[in-house]
């Protein structure tokens, strides 16, 4: 399926996340190039997270976790040769990204010789995924789904930004936001923000209220948008949100 | 607002709000759950589909009628699409919505299976599994086929894309 791009026509890019991975994978180029880009959109705020994550708590330094996080998508994910071993039927492609994630970090800061360590150097990381797939509690994997679920708000909020944009409805993006990242544990009251944004007429508040509810419909649109893009299903998307509830 | 702005905006978001964000996305018009087990009675869903949109003044087994009937327009058919729409932005309580949900549904539906054409910016194979269990509990209603042959449609041509 075409993913809309911020300008909103269709680019040729594929959307789940395995079909994005094909092509990220695939001969170099325009095609590859983009899905690269777009695959770490997705994913780089998680892996960046999970690393860093583990960094911290082995006490070592996690200036490291840029290189590992880099190395990781160029050694292991874009490797066409070891993508053939990744099986989409294996389960979701966060928790097998995941498990995935372990296995190199793992070996990584052990610093042990993949040939010693009965792994061969062309080895794909999704050989490693156990099998069944194994629920991950952890603190540290508790961190990825958080940046799992950061990295897809964050996606979500760029595109409202550029719809809104695009609409010229600058003011009802920033009411939204102003309302709900307000950063306090109580948000500002519709009629400080009517004061605050200039908004005007006879009902103040309940107009700015109007205005942020149109960059809610833009956001609401749009993670579901992202949501099924990613998943190629509606039903799936609904599961989907449910479960990224969990992780906040 | 740029890119840079958006990651600073969320990476100082607290849980509660990253919560209160997804419980924002909970509610679209589109969203699939809580839709399969009151379409078994077709006759309440008109009677509430009367009362929620009350503001049209048309009834709920008309607006139906209308949507199975083939020979509605398609124009008419995204009108109704962005009626139920409208009023789901607006509703408050996702659990007494799904008849107008329903109707949105349907109308897409309706607009594949007579036209040939997609009024949603979601593509229909993304919802091939809900309109495949609608066709199957609705069994004979005239409103089973519409889902039934929407599912089977193929390549509808992309018309309006508003959602």
């Amino acid at each position: 399926m075409p993913m809309p791009s911020p300008s909103g026509t269709q680019s040729r890019l594929p959307s789940t996340s395995w079909t994005l991975l094909t092509v990220a994978a695939g001969e170099y180029g325009e095609d590859s190039l983009a899905a690269r880009q777009e695959f770490l959109s997705r994913y780089l705020r998680p892996v960046d997270a999970y690393i860093r994550g583990i960094l911290r708590r082995r006490g070592a330094d996690d200036s490291q976790a840029d290189h590992l996080s880099i190395a990781f998508f160029e050694e292991k994910i874009f490797d066409p040769t070891l993508l053939r071993a990744a099986d989409p039927a294996r389960g979701r492609f966060r928790d097998l990204l995941k498990q995935a994630l372990r296995f190199y970090v793992s070996t990584s800061l052990r610093k042990i010789d993949p040939i010693a360590d009965g792994t061969r150097p062309d080895e794909s990381v999704w050989d490693k995924i156990p099998d069944p797939v194994e629920p991950i509690e952890d603190v540290v994997g508790r961190e990825f789904d958080s940046a799992w679920v950061r990295a897809l708000l964050a996606r979500t909020l760029d595109r409202v930004a550029e719809t809104c944009a695009r609409k010229q409805q600058q003011v009802h993006y920033d009411l939204f936001i102003a309302r709900y990242l307000s950063g306090s544990e109580k948000p500002p009251s519709w009629n400080d923000l009517a004061r605050r944004y200039e908004v005007t007429g006879e009902s103040p508040g309940k107009a700015a209220r109007e205005l942020a509810e149109t960059a809610k419909r833009h956001f609401r649109e749009t993670i579901w948008e992202l949501l099924i893009d990613e998943l190629g299903s509606e039903v799936l998307a609904a599961q989907e949100l449910e479960a990224l509830k969990a992780f906040v | 607002m740029k890119r840079s702005d958006t990651s600073h905006l969320i990476d100082k978001c607290s849980p509660e709000e990253m919560r209160a964000l997804l419980e924002l996305a909970s509610r679209p018009a589109h969203q699939p759950l809580g839709l399969l087990e009151p379409v078994d009675d077709l006759v309440e869903l008109a009677r509430r589909l009367t009362v929620l949109l009350r503001e049209v003044g048309a009834s709920g087994a008309d607006l139906l009628a209308e949507v199975a009937n083939p020979k509605t327009a398609v124009d008419r058919l995204v009108k109704l699409k962005s009626l139920a729409k409208s009023h789901l932005a607006r509703a408050e309580r996702a659990d007494e919505d799904w008849p107008v949900r329903f109707l949105y549904h349907a109308a897409i539906a309706a607009a594949v299976a007579h036209h040939g054409q997609s009024i949603s910016t979601i593509p229909l194979r993304s919802r091939q599994e809900l309109y495949h269990a609608l066709a199957a509990r609705l069994r004979d209603h005239p409103l089973a086929e519409v889902f039934r042959k929407a599912v089977a449609g193929s390549s509808p041509r992309e018309q309006n894309q508003d959602g």
